[in-house]
Parts: C-alpha cells; sequence; structure tokens
C-alpha cells in the first residue's frame, strides 16, 4: 500500500469484477464521465 | 455499516446522473453477492465485486485497528446507524476489519475528491459529494474530502 490518494493524483485503473462475474477496469467507469466510486465495507 | 453509505448513493443516484457523472460502488463480495445485495438495496448504482481487496489497497484504504475501536466517532456512527433500522450484518466471511472510502474522479483518471472512512460508519456527507459534482462543468474541479 503506498500513501493515500489525494486530489490529482492518477486513480488506479486496476481490474475488477462486475456482477456478472466479467472483467472490468475500473478506469473504464471514469472514460467517459465522471465517477462517484465508493469503496464499501462488508455487507452489512 | 455500508448499508447507510450505499442507501444514500441510492437515493442520489439519479441527481448525479442527471449531472452526467456514475455511480459505482465497489465491494468485497463475490459477484453473485454483490448483484444480491445491490439489487435489493440500489438497482440504479453500478455494483462491482473485488473480494481480493486489490482494488481496496491500490487506493491505499486502510483497515480498523484497535485504536478506532476507541474512537468516540465509531460509537456515535454506530448509534446513528442503529437508530435509523440499520441492523449489523454478518461479514460472511469478507473482511471486518476493511474500512471504507469514496472518491470522485475525472475524465482524466484524476482524483478530484479523496474521502478515506477513519472509523466503521464513516463516509462522507452527500452535500460535500454532490458541490464537488457542481463544480464539474469546468472539468478543474479541486476539493478535499
Amino acid at each position: 500500500m503506498t500513501g493515500k490518494m489525494k486530489i490529482g493524483d492518477k486513480a488506479p485503473g486496476i481490474q475488477v469484477m462486475d456482477a456478472e462475474g466479467n472483467t472490468i477496469a475500473l478506469s473504464s467507469l471514469w472514460s467517459d464521465k465522471p465517477v462517484v466510486l465508493a469503496f464499501l465495507r462488508h455487507f452489512g | 455499516m455500508c448499508q447507510e453509505m450505499l442507501d444514500q448513493l441510492a437515493q442520489n443516484t439519479e441527481w448525479f446522473n442527471e449531472r452526467g457523472v456514475r455511480v459505482a460502488a465497489v465491494t468485497m463480495g463475490k459477484p453473485y453477492e454483490a448483484k444480491m445485495f445491490c439489487a435489493q438495496r440500489s438497482p440504479d448504482v453500478m455494483c462491482l465485486s473485488n473480494p481480493d481487496q486489490s482494488a481496496y489497497q491500490e487506493f491505499s484504504i486502510g483497515k480498523i485497528s484497535a485504536q478506532d475501536l476507541l474512537n468516540p466517532g465509531a460509537w456515535r456512527a454506530w448509534g446513528r446507524v442503529m437508530t435509523r433500522g440499520f441492523k449489523p450484518g454478518s461479514p460472511g466471511g469478507q473482511d471486518a476489519q476493511q474500512l471504507g472510502a469514496t472518491f470522485i474522479i475525472g475524465t482524466d483518471g484524476k482524483v478530484l475528491m479523496a474521502h478515506y472512512n477513519r472509523y466503521m460508519g464513516d463516509h462522507p456527507e452527500m452535500r460535500k459529494l454532490k458541490a464537488v459534482t457542481e463544480e464539474l462543468g469546468s472539468q478543474n474541479v479541486v476539493r478535499s474530502g
């Protein structure tokens, strides 16, 4: 883990999965429009 | 505890979409778990799955420490969500110590706002997310979270 992301830092475009199990690059979320991206704690 | 944040996002997704901003949530659940959870609570939010928490690590999102459990803010947040009818859920094999975070990211991939949750139950105020969004027209927004 590096330092916390700051304003102006480049966000990592790491791959995750969508709800269907398909691989998706996070960078695809902001390629065409800005995104509010929330990382949630566990379900519950 | 993530119920409250997800519900707030769900209630405001249309507002963000109308302003050309996508809303997405990364969870630690497996894809089918994320699908079920989000379909139930926030069908309009794009739900993503990251069981190995690699994205959490890439975004440098921390974990709860023993010291955090002594933070009065954590207990206030706990009381707040309980009085709103949220029930503590079982992590179900997920990392109970993992904290959350919220970012607004522009089309150039740069972070426009970052809020790292300081303790369980902490999350950014919706008005702060909206304030940043409303300034997005210029694409030169900078706001600390």
